[in-house]
């Protein structure tokens, strides 16, 4: 059996922690290898590969080693391509680049890779850091559905999946129902009312094109209506609260 | 079959391993290494966690740990009461007393804003910064340390003090003095050249 082989791959650092004297060890999003916990040795030394540490919620390009039979794989360089500096110039950008990385920490899986959640999240940190951060709720929002859709929880909007007939006026969120049901057909469990306006905004989260929310953000309603769908999906989900949650504006 | 370690030694290796960057692997050597030390030596070392437990507390005006309250820093009349620099830790503290370079006096927050953690703004020393800020204080400089959320820690700092009206100020950032321009990444340069001077 031969050693193990190096490889680069872009990567988000959701995660990173101080480890010994001069380490760190670093939670990375990948693309094509998903999460990746990786030992960065030496990392907070002056001089080196990675000048200073690798920084918390940049983009940049990794140069990874696994090593057998260990739970770190070896980080040996880190260059960061994107320093997303927006999410430190606000506080409500900072709030929502925050919640982004530990939503993608907590829906990406180790060595199974999610090319979709990967490109939802560098999507959604690029933006938040960028646009006017009253936007940043929206690309929270937008993150969530294509984060969720990525990883195989879309939400069933229309039929309803009980019955498999159209979903009419009184209609319900349940995520133990994996989406919106007649009143009638909902299941025991947490629900929540949804009108047919509601109902659009999540189509509109979860099926249009990114380009459609920078032109024309969410309005306060239409946050509403997606927070409030979210607060109720995201722990079902998860089996938690998601991290960073409450402190989103 | 066996437990592979001795109860107590387990206990032991279980206690080291709750330590900051502690694993399992280097809280067994810690361990072992303790066992096989003198014995006055390893006691020793549970005297000075024991002495250094009962005798520090936190500085009722600054929030670092001291041995007397005020802290010798807070006490001493040549430090000037109307700067105050706020720092992360106890350990950022050190590390700026350590330059000689500030004789104003310190506020140590005791942690940084972590969403991704848990931690909020509530969970730091922001509410007695701002009584500080009240009482005389001209500038409080932030020296969070310049990462995401070092940064966003000096954000919630600098919201939590607006209202007092004092003068916040934050450290220069950018190209370290004997650096070279050529190895510098491009988040160190960018940030250097939107605070140039």
């Amino acid at each position: 059996m031969g050693a193990p082989r190096g490889y680069r791959t872009v990567a988000i650092v959701v995660r990173t922690v101080d480890f010994a004297e001069t380490s760190q060890v670093v939670h990375l999003v990948t693309p094509e290898h998903g999460l990746v916990p990786a030992l960065a040795k030496g990392a907070r030394a002056h001089k080196g590969a990675f000048q200073g540490g690798v920084p918390l919620g940049v983009l940049g390009e990794a140069d990874l080693l696994p090593r057998r039979g260990a739970e770190l794989e070896l980080l040996r360089s880190f260059r960061v391509t994107d320093g997303l500096r927006g999410l430190r110039d606000d506080v409500d950008r900072f709030a929502a680049g925050c919640y982004v990385l530990a939503l993608l920490r907590d829906l990406a899986r180790p060595a199974l890779g999610n090319e979709a959640l990967f490109l939802a999240g560098a999507t959604a940190l690029k933006a938040v850091a960028s646009a006017p951060p009253p936007a940043a709720g929206t690309w929270v929002a937008v993150f969530e559905a294509r984060a969720l859709s990525a990883t195989g929880h879309r939400p069933h909007l229309d039929p309803c999946p009980v019955c498999e007939t159209e979903v009419g006026r009184d209609a319900l969120f349940s995520p133990v129902a994996g989406g919106v049901v007649h009143r009638r057909c909902a299941p025991e469990g947490p629900v929540r009312p949804v009108s047919p306006a509601d109902r659009e905004v999540l189509a509109r989260l979860y099926t249009a094109r990114l380009p459609s929310f920078a032109a024309e953000p969410l309005g306060p309603a239409a946050l509403r209506a997606a927070r409030g769908v979210h607060d109720l999906f995201l722990p079902w989900v998860l089996e938690r609260e998601p991290a960073g949650r409450r402190a989103l504006a | 079959m066996a437990d592979a370690l001795p109860k107590s030694l387990e206990h032991l290796v279980e206690r080291l391993s709750t330590l900051p960057g502690v694993g399992r692997r280097t809280a067994e050597r810690l361990a072992h290494h303790l066992v096989r030390a003198p014995q006055a030596e390893a006691l020793s070392i549970a005297d000075a966690i024991r002495e250094a437990r009962e005798k520090i507390r936190p500085c009722s005006v600054c929030r670092a740990p001291a041995e007397s309250d005020p802290c010798p820093i807070c006490a001493d009349p040549a430090r000037d009461p109307a700067l105050v620099l706020v720092v992360e830790t106890a350990r950022d503290l050190k590390a700026v007393e350590d330059s000689g370079a500030w004789k104003g006096r310190y506020h140590v927050l005791g942690g940084r804003v972590s969403p991704i953690e848990g931690v909020g703004p509530d969970d730091l020393a922001l509410d007695a910064l701002v009584a500080r800020a009240t009482e005389g204080v001209r500038e409080v400089v932030l020296a969070t340390n310049p990462d995401l959320e070092g940064d966003g820690t000096a954000l919630h700092v600098e919201k939590a003090l607006a209202p007092t009206g004092v003068k916040v100020s934050r450290l220069a950032r950018g190209v370290p003095a004997g650096g070279s321009l050529e190895y510098l990444s491009k988040t160190v340069l960018a940030e250097a050249l939107d605070h140039r001077r």
